[in-house]
């Protein structure tokens, strides 16, 4: 009895694995696309008072740089990090947008480095899928509160209030 | 966005493009390059534009509905059903956007933008496309300062002595005009747009004399008009009308 086998020669239309679509690769992203090249510096100068950190404006004798770089995010990021931190209040019958939680995934999804580990490995950032691991964000969390408390400003100016 | 070089011809071409075309609404961000990120701001110098398609009820059904989440009302077993509201402005893009300046074509099916563009419309600077959104958004919500002033204007249009409302809002407008060429003429919303705006105001005129002389009459008819025969006379009813 003759059975039916799938034809070896035909091959499947997906592209497979890494493969790049057609399209993608005859078709770039356009200057307005973002991709891993657009990022900003958050630059914080700051300088030790005792036991203390205080941020500062200009660099100077005592004073020490350190760059965190963010990359841009996308709409479809932008909607997938608000729904995340939203939430409805029931009583009130209206939705909240959890800043802080909002300032978490942003960081974890955002930041490709800093200069922060340059002296310090325990600040090393580790990446999983291109998000930053939980472990990371407990070394950011780990800075002075004003130092974070800067980033995060800083960080939001752009994504937020566009500069 | 308006940006502060708005002329009074872009405010008119605005106001044609919307009455000239009801179905799509043209949005415009003020843009400016910081670095190799494009951000919107009020002073930009570059300008980026789009076109939605008008959110009508049915999209607004729609969308709604594709959004909707169940949330427990405290301890009790009540739930409500509330839309998602960034998922409701993602729907917004992937159902109305038609069209935008931006070099990123837009491939539509059964009136959606296809996945593999989405992937791309996706994919552009994040407030520049919030930004877009937001002023497509309002195009479709009565804001708090116009829910006033059709509030206050309402109250005066139907209240018992009324003789109209002086500078009349948007709402008001739309509602006496639409209803009463269509109850007089059978012109509904799409076809006003195209009457002869001469045709329009002497349509417009005869209505209002015609109001005038209506009100005139019933401020001048004293007493009722039915009459009561009693030996040989008559007079007025002293029933009171109800209703």
């Amino acid at each position: 009895m003759p059975t039916i086998q799938p034809r070896e020669s035909v091959k499947d239309s997906k592209p497979a694995g890494n493969e790049k679509r057609v399209d993608e690769t005859l078709m770039p992203p356009g200057k307005y696309e973002v991709t891993p090249e657009h990022t900003f510096e958050v630059v914080v100068n700051m300088r030790a008072e005792g036991n203390r950190w205080v941020i500062t404006q200009q660099s100077g004798k005592g004073v020490e740089t350190h760059k965190v770089t963010f990359r841009m995010w996308t709409y479809d990021e932008i909607v997938n990090l608000r729904k995340a931190a939203t939430t409805f209040d029931a009583v009130r019958r209206m939705h909240l947008v959890d800043t802080d939680l909002l300032d978490r995934l942003k960081v974890q999804k955002l930041m490709r480095s800093w200069t922060f580990d340059r002296d310090n490995p325990r600040l090393k950032i580790h990446r999983v899928n291109e998000t930053l691991t939980d472990e990371s964000w407990e070394s950011f969390k780990k800075l002075h509160p004003n130092i974070i408390r800067y980033i995060l400003e800083k960080m939001n100016e752009i994504l937020e209030y566009n500069g | 966005m308006k940006s502060l070089n708005t002329t009074a011809e872009d405010i008119a071409r605005e106001a044609w493009d919307k009455v000239r075309n009801p179905n799509e609404v043209v949005v415009r961000v003020p843009v400016v390059w910081v670095g190799n990120l494009c951000l919107p701001r009020e002073n930009g110098d570059g300008e980026v534009s789009a076109v939605f398609s008008t959110f009508t009820f049915g999209d607004n059904y729609a969308v709604e509905k594709a959004t909707a989440q169940k949330i427990q009302m405290g301890d009790r077993k009540q739930f409500i059903m509330v839309p998602e509201p960034n998922e409701y402005r993602r729907l917004m893009v992937k159902k109305n956007l038609l069209s935008w300046s931006l070099p990123i074509p837009i491939e539509r099916e059964n009136g959606w933008i296809t996945p593999e563009c989405y992937k791309r419309v996706g994919s552009v600077f994040g407030p520049l496309l919030d930004a877009l959104v937001d002023e497509f958004y309002y195009t479709t919500i009565i804001t708090d300062d116009e829910e006033a002033i059709m509030e206050r204007q309402s109250a005066i249009l139907f209240s018992e002595n009324s003789r109209g409302v002086a500078n009349a809002c948007e709402a008001v407008n739309m509602f006496c005009t639409l209803g009463s060429f269509w109850e007089k003429f059978g012109l509904n919303k799409g076809e006003l747009p195209v009457v002869p705006f001469k045709e329009y105001m002497m349509l417009k005129v005869m209505a209002r004399k015609e109001g005038d002389s209506m009100r005139q009459r019933m401020r001048t008819s004293k007493g009722s008009p039915t009459k009561i025969a009693s030996g040989g006379r008559t007079r007025p009813s002293r029933g009171r009308r109800i209703g």
